[in-house]
Parts: C-alpha cells; sequence; structure tokens
C-alpha cells in the first residue's frame, strides 16, 4: 500500500495546481494584481520594509493584498480542506461516499448552534473560541443523531441515513432562519445568508488561528490512523478481527469530524458539498487507500473552494455572489450522478 | 494444549437462545469443521470465537489464554477470521485488500516493508490471484473476491483460521482448490461447512449442531453416518466410502424415484 511514482507524480501537480490557484486568487477580483506585486506584497510584509519606499506598489496595493486578499484566499484554501477531510472521514464512518457535513444536516447543525449561541451569548467566557465552540457542539449533536437514527442492527442503512441528514438540515436552517426573524440585528456580518450558503468576505488573518490549528491536528491524528480508517471501511467485524479497536475508533472519528466541521462553519457558514465530491474525485485517482486520499481531497478541496471563492467575487461582479450558491451549482448534479451510478451499481449486483 | 478451546458457551438475545453450552476443541494443525442445518447456529459460535458477538455466557481460549483477556491488536496476530458478509464500499484493489491483513503488525503510521510485501505476495500466489493484484476488488466475481479475502486472512500470519462457510457459492473447483490450499497451509482451521461431502472430504474432526447444541462430534468417518443424516437434516442416505478419494461419500436419495 506504499505511494507508487505515478502516484507521486500526482501529487506533485496536485501540490502544483493548489500554489499557482493561490497565486492567481490573490490577483483576481474588482482590482487585480500580478503574481509579482503579490510576491511584493509579501516579500514587503515578511521583510518588514515599508511599503511606500517605491518598487511599484501603492500602500492601497499593498494593503488590499496583504490585508484583504492573502487572508481571504487562504481561509478558502483552509475552510475547502477542512470540509474535504472532514468528508472522507464521515464517508469512512458511515461506509458511504456520499456523507458529506453539508448532506447529513451536520453544517446546520453548526450553523444553527453557532446563531443560537450568539445570540443568547453563551459560551462567551471563551472569548474568541466561543463561536468555534459553538459551531463545534451543533456538528457534533448532528453527527451523533444522523449516526444513530440510520444505523439498525450494527449496519449504517443509506436511505435512512439521507433521510436523517435531511430531516436533521431542515430543523436546523429553520433554527437558523427562526433566529435570525426574532434577533435580526446581533449580527452585522453573520446573516442568515451567510450561514445558508456560506462566505469567506470579510475574511481576517484571526479568522485563520482556529481551522488552521484543527486542521493540522485533526489530519495528523487521522494519517497517523489510515490503517484503521482503511480496516474500518471494510466493516465493523472485519475492522475488529484486524485488531482495530472499532467503538473507539468511531467515536474518535465523530469527534474529528465535528471539530473540522465546527471550525469550518463557523469562519465560513455552509460550503456544501466539497465534502462529498473531493474524497471522489481523490478516489478515481489514486484508489481507495486513506494513506493517499486524506492529503489528495485536502488539496483538492482547498483548491476547488479557492476557485469557487473567485467566481462568486467575480462572476456577479460588483456583487458578491455567496460561495456556497457556487459549490452548490457544481456539487448537487455531482451529487445526483453519483446516487444514480450507486443505484444502477445495485440494481446489477441483485440480478 | 489445545489451540482454540470454547468451553460452555451460550448465545441468545432476549429470551431466545441462538446456541447452549457449546463445548469445542481443536488441536494444533487440525482442520475441523462445524455442520449442521440452516439457523442451527454455526455462524453464531464462530463470531463468539472471532468477535463478531460476544457470548452470554462461557469462555474462548487461544492457546490457552482467555480471549477476554488479550488485546484486540495482540488476538489479530492469533486468530484470522473470514466471515460471510465481505462488501466493500470503495474501490480498493486487491493488493491493498490483502495488504490489511498487516494491520495488526504494524504501528501508527508505519509504512509496509519488504518482508510485508513478501508475505502479501505469497498469500495472493497461494491463493492464484497475484495476476489480480492491481485489479479493483469491486470488479472481480465471488469466487475471485472471496479468494481475496482469504489471501488477506493468510497475510494476517496467523496459526488459527476461523472461516464462515469459506467457500458457499463458489464453483465447485474454486471450492476444492481453496480447500486444499487450506489444508496444505498446515494451518489449524475451524470452518463452518454447509457441504456435508466437502467436510467428509477435509475435515479430521467435524462437530454437528441441531437443537441449539452439539448433537455429535468426533472423527469425521465415524461420525457422518446414515443415521445422524436422518436424524439431524431429515433426509435419507447413504454413506460409502469411494474408492477414487478413499473418503467417505454421502449419497442423498429422494423421496420420490
Amino acid at each position: 500500500m506504499n505511494v507508487t511514482k505515478k502516484q507521486k507524480y500526482i501529487f506533485a501537480v496536485l501540490a502544483a495546481i493548489s500554489v499557482i490557484s493561490l497565486f492567481f486568487a490573490i490577483g483576481v477580483g474588482t482590482a487585480m494584481f500580478s503574481p509579482m506585486e503579490i510576491v511584493k506584497s509579501i516579500t514587503m510584509h515578511l521583510s518588514g520594509t515599508d511599503y511606500y519606499d517605491g518598487c511599484g506598489l501603492s500602500k492601497l496595493g499593498y494593503n488590499m493584498i496583504w490585508k484583504m486578499r492573502v487572508p481571504r484566499v487562504l481561509l478558502g484554501f483552509i475552510v475547502g480542506a477542512v470540509l474535504a477531510v472532514c468528508g472522507v472521514t464521515m464517508q469512512a464512518l458511515v461506509r458511504n461516499n456520499l456523507a458529506d457535513p453539508f448532506i447529513l444536516g451536520v453544517s446546520s447543525g453548526a450553523s444553527a448552534f453557532a446563531s443560537l449561541f450568539m445570540v443568547f451569548g453563551f459560551f462567551t467566557f471563551f472569548g474568541k473560541f466561543a463561536l468555534s465552540l459553538s459551531a463545534f457542539l451543533g456538528a457534533l449533536v448532528s453527527i451523533v443523531f444522523v449516526y444513530c437514527i440510520s444505523r439498525t442492527g450494527g449496519r449504517i442503512n443509506i436511505p435512512q441515513l439521507l433521510l436523517a441528514g435531511v430531516a436533521v438540515a431542515m430543523i436546523m436552517d429553520a433554527f437558523v432562519s427562526l433566529i435570525n426573524v426574532l434577533a435580526p440585528n446581533i449580527f452585522s456580518l453573520r446573516n442568515v445568508s451567510f450561514w445558508l450558503s456560506g462566505s469567506l468576505a470579510g475574511a481576517r488573518w484571526e479568522y485563520l488561528t482556529i481551522p488552521f490549528v484543527v486542521m493540522i491536528v485533526c489530519m495528523a491524528y487521522l494519517m497517523l490512523n489510515y490503517r484503521a480508517l482503511n480496516a474500518l471501511v471494510m466493516g465493523e467485524e472485519v475492522a475488529s478481527t484486524l485488531g482495530i479497536r472499532v467503538s473507539f475508533l468511531q467515536k474518535s472519528l465523530v469527534l474529528t469530524a465535528s471539530l473540522m466541521a465546527g471550525a469550518a462553519i463557523s469562519v465560513s457558514g455552509s460550503i456544501g458539498f466539497v465534502g462529498m465530491m473531493m474524497p471522489h474525485i481523490a478516489r478515481l485517482l489514486l484508489g481507495a487507500d486513506h494513506k493517499k486520499i486524506l492529503p489528495a481531497s485536502a488539496l483538492f478541496g482547498g483548491t476547488l473552494v479557492v476557485w469557487a471563492d473567485v467566481a462568486s467575487r467575480t462572476i456577479t461582479a460588483p456583487e458578491e455572489m455567496p460561495v456556497g450558491i457556487v459549490t452548490a451549482l457544481v456539487g448537487a448534479p455531482f451529487f445526483i450522478f453519483v446516487l444514480k451510478r450507486e443505484a444502477s451499481a445495485n440494481s446489477l449486483k441483485m440480478n | 494444549m489445545d489451540k482454540l478451546k470454547v468451553s460452555g458457551l451460550t448465545y441468545g438475545y432476549d429470551a431466545r437462545t441462538v446456541v447452549e453450552n457449546i463445548d469445542i476443541e481443536v488441536g494444533e494443525g487440525e482442520f475441523v469443521g462445524i455442520v449442521g442445518p440452516n439457523g442451527s447456529g454455526k455462524s453464531t459460535i464462530l463470531k463468539c470465537i472471532y468477535g463478531g458477538m460476544t457470548p452470554k455466557t462461557g469462555e474462548v481460549y487461544i492457546d490457552g489464554t482467555n480471549i477476554r483477556e488479550i488485546k484486540p491488536k495482540k488476538r489479530a496476530t492469533m486468530l484470522a477470521a473470514v466471515g460471510q458478509e465481505n462488501t466493500i464500499p470503495f474501490n480498493f484493489t486487491v493488493r491493498e485488500i490483502v495488504s490489511m491483513g498487516r494491520t495488526p503488525h504494524k504501528r501508527l503510521f508505519e509504512p509496509d516493508n519488504e518482508r510485508d510485501r513478501a508475505i502479501v505476495d505469497e498469500a495472493m500466489d497461494k491463493l492464484g490471484i497475484s495476476a489480480l493484484a492491481e485489479r479493483s476488488y469491486m470488479n472481480l466475481s465471488g469466487g475471485e473476491k472471496q479468494r481475496v479475502i482469504i489471501a488477506r486472512a493468510f497475510a494476517q500470519e496467523t496459526e488459527l483460521l476461523v472461516m464462515d462457510e469459506p467457500t458457499n457459492h463458489l464453483d465447485i473447483n474454486y471450492q476444492l482448490q481453496i480447500f486444499e490450499t487450506l489444508k496444505a497451509s498446515g494451518l489449524t482451521v475451524l470452518a463452518a461447512i454447509h457441504d456435508l461431502n466437502l467436510a467428509a472430504m477435509f475435515c479430521d474432526r467435524i462437530y454437528v449442531l441441531s437443537g441449539k447444541q452439539v448433537y455429535a462430534s468426533g472423527k469425521t468417518d465415524d461420525v457422518l453416518n446414515r443415521e445422524l443424516i436422518r436424524e439431524v437434516f431429515h433426509v435419507k442416505g447413504a454413506v460409502e466410502r469411494h474408492p477414487l478419494t478413499g473418503k467417505n461419500n454421502i449419497i442423498f436419495i429422494p423421496n420420490i424415484q
């Protein structure tokens, strides 16, 4: 199960595409910047040189690049990577490639708890962690709920899983709308459309810390346990004969997925379908081994959200379209395609 | 000392008892079969041994140690299991699945080394699936899939194999091939077997289940006789030694001729 030469090549190409996408996305917008200007702005900041010492970049340009574009694009990348890895985790947990934090109502749960707790001011003593913590709890409650409803006789029932996800999403989305009606002025930026369809507008450097730390910690945990994830996909019984402590692993995956979903959603709202599509594409290219799927999905997810964000702020410029609408426009047809293909594969097996 | 010992095993849920007071012993290197009609509890007993179910009462010992006292990872290096349910939802290759047999031997994040690869190659070779190594498991036939799962158990490098109808639904050539491979491996095997003639051909000893209990047990040739087949399986039969195989052969006689 080691990485072949061809797979190393795929990873190199993926990494290169990610970096190019980052540069491109920083440069594109209502004001355009060349890659040279971006590099200059970054080196200026890192070296502590003054921006106005006449190297071709205005103070305004520097500020736009360093204080607005760079954090926004990086946040998009991190959120995309976290959502994709969250998708991989949930898919291993329920042994089905349709699982996704958005489809299974986890995003909605995180949004609802986050907005609810903000209204009532819970967790304020956690300071800047309050929002992420609320979102994490919402994600956790939703995952546990959906998982328990769809598990019958030790197995996950797929139609029940999807329906439970729909039900949880409906309840939680209703809460978000209700809170918005009752307390519309609680947030200036985070309004109902932020929670329901996601946005990276207004990203600042300080938003990056929590998602970044969560990404590193969760990714490390998952990568260390890639064999256990592979074994779990074989089924609970097989995993246990391979020496895996199945119920401990499942609980830790629920926690990991909730942490990731909470961290991403508290800073970006619900950006849907990334967690479902990216592992799928990664598996098409690299097979199903989690040692490869985890990092590949992270790169794919990051790149996708960066591009979706570029689309969201250029297509309808000068107005911004929520980035979740862009991912839904791509993701929903993809979801239907996979669902149809699964159904026809299953009917083939039965005949 | 017995390689595997089951004593007083009872399993049931709610008020229903599935199996009651089962004693099974399997010596080092023995090939032992469990036969019995549908629903007699063959799978239940095996699952209680390999950890798919927890028995209500009774104990299971491997090499004299109670399995309750063996850590899961350690147990997976002593006992490998082949169950009946082997659907795999993602497109793993054959090699990847067989390599999973190495899981209990590896630490966190430790990659496969030369030795692991050699063991995996050898397991695939034994089951005749080397040519399929890079193929996707999802696209294989039933017989090929079953051989992949058995190869994974081989790659686990345990001395004891517990198998639940390992050749169910397979073509006759695969049935014979798989049993021959198992027999030649010299491993200790406890297998539930549906086909009485296969059991007669390969098992050193068998346990016959009926009415939730062990109805009879002992040397295969002594146990599988006409009376037992009538009592347990409710069919008329004749048992005779076949000159070509040198093994007992069971012929079933239909009521309408």
